[in-house]
């Protein structure tokens, strides 16, 4: 009777751990583990730390896919904290770097080590400008690992994006 | 001889185990960065301000608070004249009853959970079917097994009691004039309180709920007070810092401290027992049993349903908050993993408030550590926590240092007795 959410996010967290099976990947992943240790705010482990505060731009977090399309996150609660309702703003860029407008944003969250899904369910209410959508109700409810997985739908195909990130 | 060689071998490798099982781990010496960060997060000093409702403008109303406080004690509001919210929330029990089933008129099917700190909580009852502390604060009085008291009835008791009648008005203006037939009425009823209900012209429901709503509305304010003291634990945590990152202390033993490792580490606590009370205000499913002859209950996936459907919601017409400000309620999530999920209390005075969980299906701390650890199937949707393999003695450990955390509450005095005791 798991979550919808839950099912929907393995199979790109499987992908994930695959990945990080290649040697080389593994050692670079390792190299970096061991620089950013150091700066991880509150040391839960070595996943994706270098996501949050990790751009010049301060986005909160943020992601690129391989086809290049790319999101930004910019929390209202920065940095990121549990058990607080706040907003997120994303911005969203194709490959050249144009913001992706009118595309239909969905969120579906969860943290794969305790089969759950988020307390909440975040929904795009709005897009302030280009390329930029509010989403709002987002609140997470426990330290550890999160993903959260963006579902982004234009008319030229729907494309999926992975976030993880340690609170 | 080969038997004996065989007994020998059995006793030492007996008596091995034993010893590993009970062999205390020993506390750190230095608390880590992280472990330090998550021990100062769960901090009553870092308890933020309680959070405003948008829902309810009278919550930080001290004069609603003393008007809530004549209800919450006033066993008028009940329909043997013998129950009052108190019965049960019982202010030198941590407001809670010490019974495994709360028994107000009659036994029923939930544990009574401590109002301590409950105000931060953005969802009330074990399965969150409430989404703010005034709503809740209606449903025990028509409830038949709690006040069994309908809505009509608890309206006349305060017209006909000149000090109610007046701290009312000077509150909220003047009560409704009220039918005089039926003599009860509510929609929340029996059968005949029902029946009369619908009855009623559909202005007059109107004016009788926005007047009981207002009730909930003082009860609120009145519970707001209700907050946790500084316990040892605090003082512990607050003689720590950066450059004091030594875990040795006079505050606590060397058992609560090497618990308190548990607590923030290996047994996984805080994942859900987190910040300063000790609580996330969400809804897990942790495999807890059924009580006894229940069916097991689908907790908050039914709850957010109901929470939904309230007329005394966030959005609804009752409430005075404006549709934007009742986030919670319209993000909310209602998905499956809701399934059996029922609300993390607070550890606040946990020693003290035994039994425990929704059910108070378990009568001791240990017990409840011990469930954690092992961890069961879930007879519903699935159990959340994992099986955690502790020691027996790192049972007892963290057991220990969930002992910690009791103090007197931080409300004033005058607040925890009736008003007219005073």
């Amino acid at each position: 009777m798991g979550g919808d959410s839950v099912r929907r996010l393995r199979p790109v967290c499987y992908h994930y751990r695959m990945s990080t099976y290649t040697p080389t990947l593994s050692i670079l992943s390792l190299l970096l583990v061991s620089f950013l240790a150091p700066i991880a705010p509150s040391g839960f482990g070595p996943f994706t730390q270098p996501l949050i505060h990790a751009n010049e731009e301060t986005a909160d977090l943020q992601q690129t896919a391989t086809s290049g399309t790319s999101v930004r996150v910019y929390s209202s609660l920065s940095p990121l904290q549990i058990n607080q309702l706040h907003s997120w703003r994303l911005a969203i860029t194709d490959a050249q770097g144009n913001p992706v407008s009118g595309a239909d944003v969905s969120v579906v969250g969860g943290m794969p080590e305790h089969d759950h899904g988020l307390p909440t369910q975040p929904l795009v209410t709005d897009s302030p400008a280009p390329g930029h959508y509010t989403l709002q109700g987002v609140r997470f409810h426990m330290p550890g690992k999160w993903q959260m997985e963006f579902v982004i739908a234009t008319e030229s195909g729907t494309e999926t994006l992975l976030i993880e990130f340690e609170l | 001889m080969k038997l004996k060689l065989l007994v020998g071998i059995l006793a030492i490798s007996g008596l091995a185990m034993l010893a590993w099982s009970w062999r205390p781990a020993p506390p750190p010496e230095v608390w880590s960065p992280a472990e330090l960060a998550l021990i100062d997060s769960l901090s009553l000093s870092n308890l933020p301000p309680l959070p405003v409702d948008p829902s309810n403008q009278m919550a930080d109303s001290d004069a609603a608070a003393k008007f809530g406080q004549l209800l919450y004690f006033d066993t008028g509001l009940s329909s043997n004249g013998a129950v009052s919210c108190a019965t049960c929330h019982q202010p030198d029990q941590y407001f809670t009853d010490g019974l495994p089933l709360a028994v107000g008129l009659e036994a029923g099917p939930r544990h009574t959970p401590s109002l301590v700190g409950l105000s931060y909580s953005p969802w009330y009852y074990w399965d969150g079917r409430k989404d703010s502390q005034w709503a809740q604060a209606l449903a025990p009085l028509e409830a038949s097994h709690e006040h069994n008291i309908d809505r009509l009835s608890v309206l006349r008791y305060i017209a006909n009691n000149a000090e109610l009648r007046g701290t009312y008005q000077q509150l909220f203006g003047a009560l409704p004039d009220l039918p005089t037939n039926p003599i009860q009425a509510s929609p929340k009823g029996n059968a005949e309180q029902q029946a009369a209900w619908q009855k009623l012209p559909s202005a007059t429901q109107t004016v009788i709920n926005s007047a009981f709503a207002n009730l909930g509305k003082s009860l609120a304010a009145y519970q707001r007070k209700l907050r946790p003291g500084r316990t040892r634990f605090d003082d512990y945590a607050d003689s720590l810092s950066a450059e004091n990152p030594k875990t040795a202390s006079d505050l606590l033993n060397a058992e609560e401290i090497a618990g308190l490792q548990l607590f923030i580490g290996k047994g996984q606590c805080v994942n859900c027992h987190n910040g300063p009370l000790l609580t996330n205000n969400d809804f897990h499913n942790t495999g807890v049993l059924t009580t006894l002859g229940e069916l097991p209950s689908m907790g908050r996936y039914d709850g957010i349903r109901a929470a939904r459907q309230d007329p005394f919601n966030c959005l609804g017409d009752y409430s005075d908050a404006s549709a934007e400000q009742c986030l919670e309620l319209r993000f909310a999530n209602d998905k499956n993993d809701l399934v059996g999920a029922h609300k993390t209390p607070t550890l606040r005075n946990v020693a003290a408030t035994p039994p425990y969980m929704h059910g108070g299906q378990i009568n001791e701390l240990l017990e409840v550590v011990r469930h954690y650890n092992d961890a069961p199937t879930s007879m519903l949707s699935h159990n959340e926590a994992k099986p955690l393999e502790l020691r027996e003695v790192q049972l007892q450990q963290l057991t220990r240092f969930l002992e910690t955390l009791t103090a007197p509450l931080a409300t004033e005095e005058h607040w925890l007795r009736p008003p007219s005791a005073q």
